[in-house]
């Protein structure tokens, strides 16, 4: 299992740290840190290129995210214009350290037929989009995307009561591993399942989140607290957390995930 | 190096002890029973333990009498303090290679899972398959609000975006 970090693409100024982007401050701080899995969101990102070329060169492997969830907090964007901008990006930043691109999965607002009309503007440019299902593409559509999709990332989202329930997931994995499809499940931090469902991929927030309170830690524990006027330091430590985070889960399920 | 039985009442835990091994006394008990007492437990001259915490909740849990100590009476008691504190963080330096663990852990027909190593074997066969019948949507969590205490589905509610929470700022040139 490959946990990618995603947020590093954001930034803070605090009193005694400074201002930094994020992955500045990460490389200032340990220029030598070999970053491994990070996703970065689209829509962050597009606005800020130089950000993004650093996370690119010093990730070993990037996933990107469409942005989706950010039309999703009531963000007014054309949505057709913003997946050929998309589109755009990923013909000019493509490149071998980039796992895929998730798509535009914004079935909640325009509905599914133009979802697919959106990923097939994306797929005109790169064999890397990686669908996303949601309960309202039905289970059936589930099966479809795995046998269309057989060999490659597929996606299912991984927030507490929105898609799948918690018990479901093994069975989920279990059926698209019949087509020999890898499995990302978008969003999933927590510890009870990454201990028990063999996914893929899954990407994890929690080490910014944690920095929001000032808390250092990983795997549920808070190790450490800090005051604001240290957020840097402790957005460092704390990605430094979620790189042992990325190491135990890697090692614990390789055998079963063999990626 | 003497080894010396102590009753388990004869001995206490140091107060300010800082390292927090409760999610380990359950493994230390299993393997206490599986392989025995191997490991003394080190304590100061008064019965205060040094380093052994775990095994001696571990032996509280199991109910033994007494336990295998090793009095450390040629330590001052602030090598005692530093002693207690670098025997735990010692450990923390060490790392496993994972490829001659897999290959230690196969010939094992001891469950492993007691002391502290995860299950890394999914049996797909006892997975159900995934049919009509088996998905069963998550229904929706119903939230109240805080301010005009309205009950609702959670889908009706703005969520509060955490990444937002971090002040965004623009690309530093």
């Amino acid at each position: 299992m490959k946990i990618f970090l995603s947020a590093i693409e954001g930034g803070s100024s605090c009193k005694d740290d400074g201002q930094y982007m994020f992955i500045d401050y990460i490389l200032k701080e340990k220029p030598d840190l070999k970053m491994k899995w990070n996703l970065v969101s689209y829509y962050y990102i597009r606005k800020a290129p130089k950000t993004f070329e650093k996370i690119k060169n010093h990730s070993e492997l990037l996933l990107v995210d469409s942005g989706a969830h950010s039309f999703q907090k009531g963000t007014k964007v054309d949505w057709l214009e913003y997946t050929r901008e998309y589109a755009d990006f990923i013909k000019k930043n493509d490149n071998s350290n980039i796992l895929g691109y998730f798509e535009m999965d914004v079935d909640n607002i325009i509905g599914y037929d133009k979802v697919l009309e959106l990923r097939k503007i994306l797929e005109e440019v790169s064999d890397k989009i990686i669908p996303v299902w949601h309960k309202n593409r039905g289970i059936e559509e589930f099966k479809k995307m795995c046998r269309d999709y057989s060999g490659k990332i597929i996606a299912i989202t991984g927030f507490k009561n929105e898609d799948i329930k918690d018990e479901q997931y093994l069975m989920f994995l279990k059926y698209a591993k019949k087509y020999n499809c890898k499995v990302h499940c978008l969003g999933m931090t927590r510890k009870k399942i990454l201990d028990t469902v063999p996914f893929d991929f899954v990407d994890s927030s929690s080490w910014v989140q944690q920095s929001i309170y000032g808390r250092v830690g990983s795997r549920g524990k808070v190790t450490k607290e800090f005051s604001k006027n240290h957020r840097l330091t402790v957005v460092l430590l704390n990605y430094l957390e979620g790189m042992k985070m990325q190491e135990h889960y890697y090692n614990k399920w390789k055998s079963v995930c063999k990626d | 190096m003497n080894i010396i039985y102590k009753k388990l009442n004869e001995i206490k835990p140091y107060e300010k002890n800082p390292r927090k091994n409760d999610d380990a006394v359950e493994y230390v008990a299993n393997s206490i029973k599986e392989f025995g007492f191997k490991v003394p437990i080190v304590i100061d001259k008064n019965g205060i333990i040094v380093t052994g915490h775990t095994r001696y909740k571990a032996s509280q849990q199991l109910g033994l009498e007494e336990v295998p100590c090793i009095i450390a009476d040629d330590l001052s008691k602030e090598q005692i303090k530093a002693f207690r504190l670098a025997d735990n963080k010692v450990s923390e330096k060490s790392n496993w290679d994972y490829g001659l663990l897999d290959i230690e852990l196969e010939d094992l027909s001891l469950n492993m899972e007691d002391f502290g190593f995860d299950n890394i074997k999914v049996d797909w066969d006892s997975v159900e398959d995934l049919t009509d019948s088996s998905y069963d949507e998550p229904s929706h969590r119903m939230l109240e609000c805080p301010f005009c205490h309205h009950i609702d589905r959670d889908i009706h509610f703005k969520k509060v975006d955490t990444d937002t929470n971090i002040e965004k700022i623009e690309e530093v040139s």
